[in-house]
């Protein structure tokens, strides 16, 4: 079933449960916002804990296209908005050219920067979008792209408009939903996190991380699910170089189930660490402390 | 529809929140106005979401908004009062402090003073509005006053002035350059498909010349780790003026000082104004001219910060005489992967200036192995020194042996 258009946080809560998201009260209020206010969400929060998944479950439960953007460093407007259709602009010169009409008139000029000689880059297919409805926009991972990237999504935030010299200005008619997500390996600036909501997204309790892994892994038992969060849950209240996140969890869980685990026990969670941990000293520190107490500690939380 | 009574609270919670230095801006705080219209006032957690969502932009200023929501919002009547009683608003100094950053003592009388003064009426008058403002004021002055007392940066030394008139006579610090990924017009590079159909059209549609782009060049990330223990104390008002200097000349920064504790000093680095600056710094830092545990520190360093500031091949430069009371193995790991998360790590020792100086401290030899460059820094000659040093940082990494180094020290 899709949700057109949730008319409260309620709404959101069920229409991202129906897709196997499980988000707490909190997220659902921001999203909620997003959408009635049509402001940008921009997601924040370590890597792994669901900030991309929130857009691609928005987009199946309202029934809208999703647009993604990956950013990267060196993400250009050639890239991420428009670009020429260079090949075709050559070809239709030269054609001109054959039939001795190149010289005529300037006409040729404004035929080959017209709109069919444009090819559309994600951001201006969300802006200049023909469906009825708009569609979301996946903005990922920012803090990869440089700062001049972020200048030009300054513009596209606050007008949802985008201008190409050569034909004119492109403007939504209905803004898309946009979500931002960061991971912040840098700051993002001020001026950007300003045109939108903001939005932390913590590691979630030990509860809804077991709910978590019971939707996304087909076939866990909801014992082996609270275990697995738990065993986590005991990770991330260490030091560790890098901290595993949901998707870890999930990945982890369904190399348990695959390997027919109905419990933890000691020595799987030795083979199947490495789905958790993806740092050497981590590994090391965490089979040196102590693992079994560790999997005895986890199990009885999980049944607590 | 919102109400005057609740946009006028509003408007008021919005001054609080600006008082403690979070950026409520008039459209913010309509923009929460909206907010409150569309998800009513049925639930108080919802509203404080809705807050949250519009005025907060990271996990610090997180903490500080719920502090003052829970202080201001316990005014209003019970309606909004759900379950949930308001907790302690614990007076959150306004200088930008990092989460985890030591937190001056003595905050229980303020505690107690503020929960007294802090539950504004629902009408918003000028009086509890001026009273609000007041508090916020309060605790800006309050960490100030208390850390002066340690550490008195509030002379200029003629130093800073001559080190800034040294460095300003390289007119373009252009060290440790690196391609980025973006490009500009230039030659020899890759093809410029948009640039060359532009030029052939001047000559009806022939090409005369392939136009190509190749990529800028960009200045790395610098971060800067200063010991400021007892060792060191004759020389870190000179090093955080080179850092102070250094942050405002050359690109990204990120500064830090450790001596049992790492803390980060970039934010109140930001200011032009050098005594400024080291005020604040004097300010936010806890452990100046005691122990040293340079182990622990880095080990901070590379859980909590190196994933958000070592990202893009930044150059790390650690300040320290390498006096480490922690634990050795430590330091050794840490220094390890610090090195191997760098792109260039360069360690400066004050007393390397001394022409009979031997690493012999334990702990400088333990992190010798894991050291790009090993370079003085014990007066302003030498700093300008490391300048011209940086400038020289190619583009590959230096080749490192610690593998080596580990199994002869093993």
């Amino acid at each position: 079933m899709t949700i057109m258009q949730p008319q409260s946080i309620d709404d959101v809560s069920r229409l991202l449960a129906e897709h196997r998201y499980i988000a707490d009260r909190n997220l659902a209020v921001s999203i909620f916002l997003s959408l009635q206010l049509s402001k940008a969400l921009f997601l924040e929060g370590e890597a792994g804990v669901g900030k991309t998944e929130v857009a691609k479950v928005l987009a199946a439960g309202m029934g809208r296209r999703l647009i993604r953007l990956q950013c990267y460093e060196g993400l250009d407007v050639n890239h991420a908005v428009y670009e020429w259709n260079y090949a075709r602009q050559i070809l239709h010169i030269r054609l001109a050219e054959a039939r001795g009409t190149l010289a005529a008139s300037d006409s040729t000029e404004r035929e080959i920067f017209g709109p069919e000689f444009l090819i559309k880059r994600p951001l201006l297919q969300a802006i200049d979008d023909s469906d009825e409805l708009p569609a979301v926009l996946l903005i990922d991972e920012i803090d990869r792209a440089d700062e001049e990237f972020e200048a030009y999504l300054l513009e596209l935030l606050s007008d949802y408009s985008i201008t190409v010299p050569e034909i004119g200005t492109f403007k939504a008619q209905r803004p898309p939903i946009a979500i931002l997500t960061s991971n912040r390996t840098r700051e993002v600036h001020d001026a950007l996190k300003r045109r939108c909501l903001y939005h932390w997204i913590d590691y979630p309790d030990l509860a809804r991380e077991a709910q978590i892994t019971e939707a996304r892994v087909p076939g866990i038992s909801w014992t082996l699910a609270r275990e697995a969060a738990a065993f986590v849950a005991s990770l991330r209240s260490d030091s560790l170089y890098k901290q595993p996140g949901i998707a870890e969890t999930i990945d982890w869980a369904a190399a348990l189930l695959a390997l027919g685990q109905k419990t933890l026990d000691e020595a799987v969670v030795a083979q199947t660490i490495g789905a958790l941990l993806k740092y050497q000293e981590d590994v090391k520190k965490v089979r040196q402390h102590d693992l079994a107490a560790r999997v005895v500690e986890a199990r009885k939380v999980a049944l607590a | 529809m919102i109400n005057s009574a609740i946009a006028a609270n509003c408007i008021v919670f919005g001054r609080l929140l600006r008082a403690l230095g979070l950026g409520a801006q008039p459209d913010r705080i309509v923009l929460f106005a909206r907010s409150l219209g569309q998800i009513g006032f049925a639930s108080r957690d919802d509203v404080k979401q809705a807050g949250r969502c519009v005025f907060v932009r990271n996990a610090d200023e997180q903490r500080r908004f719920d502090a003052a929501f829970d202080a201001f919002w316990s005014g209003l009547p019970k309606a909004l009062e759900k379950a949930e009683p308001s907790r302690t608003h614990d007076g959150e100094p306004a200088t930008g402090r990092e989460p985890d950053e030591p937190r001056p003592p003595a905050n229980a009388e303020k505690t107690r003073e503020s929960r007294a003064t802090a539950s504004p009426p629902l009408a918003a008058g000028d009086a509890a509005d001026a009273r609000i403002v007041q508090q916020g004021d309060r605790s800006f002055t309050y960490s100030f006053a208390e850390a002066l007392g340690e550490k008195d940066f509030s002379k200029l030394s003629e130093t800073e002035l001559e080190l800034a008139h040294e460095l300003a006579k390289h007119k373009r610090l252009e060290f440790g350059m690196r391609a980025s990924r973006r490009t500009a017009p230039g030659h020899g590079g890759a093809f410029d498909p948009r640039r060359t159909l532009r030029a052939s059209l001047r000559h009806y549609g022939e090409t005369m010349q392939l136009r190509t782009r190749t990529p800028r060049l960009r200045q790395r990330d610098v971060v800067l780790l200063c010991d400021i223990s007892g060792s060191m104390d004759r020389y870190s008002r000179l090093l955080l003026q080179f850092i102070h200097v250094m942050r405002h000349s050359i690109g990204k920064v990120e500064a830090f000082v450790f001596g049992t504790r790492l803390t980060r000093i970039t934010r109140q680095l930001r200011q032009r104004d050098v005594n400024e600056a080291l005020n604040h710094v004097a300010a936010t830092v806890a452990d100046w001219g005691g122990g040293t545990r340079i182990g622990e520190c880095l080990r901070e360093f590379n859980v909590r910060w190196a994933r958000r500031v070592l990202a893009r091949g930044a150059i790390v430069i650690i300040i320290s005489d390498g006096w480490d009371r922690g634990d050795i193995g430590l330091l050794a790991r840490e220094m390890q992967r610090l090195q191997r998360s760098a792109f260039r790590l360069i360690w400066l020792n004050p007393l390397l200036g001394a022409t009979n100086y031997r690493p012999q401290t334990v702990g400088m030899r333990a992190a010798l192995p894991f050291i790009d460059d090993f370079l003085p820094a014990h007066n302003l000659k030498s700093l300008v020194q490391l300048v011209l040093t940086l400038r020289s940082v190619d583009r590959r990494r230096p080749v490192r042996r610690q593998l080596a180094a580990l199994e002869e020290a093993g």
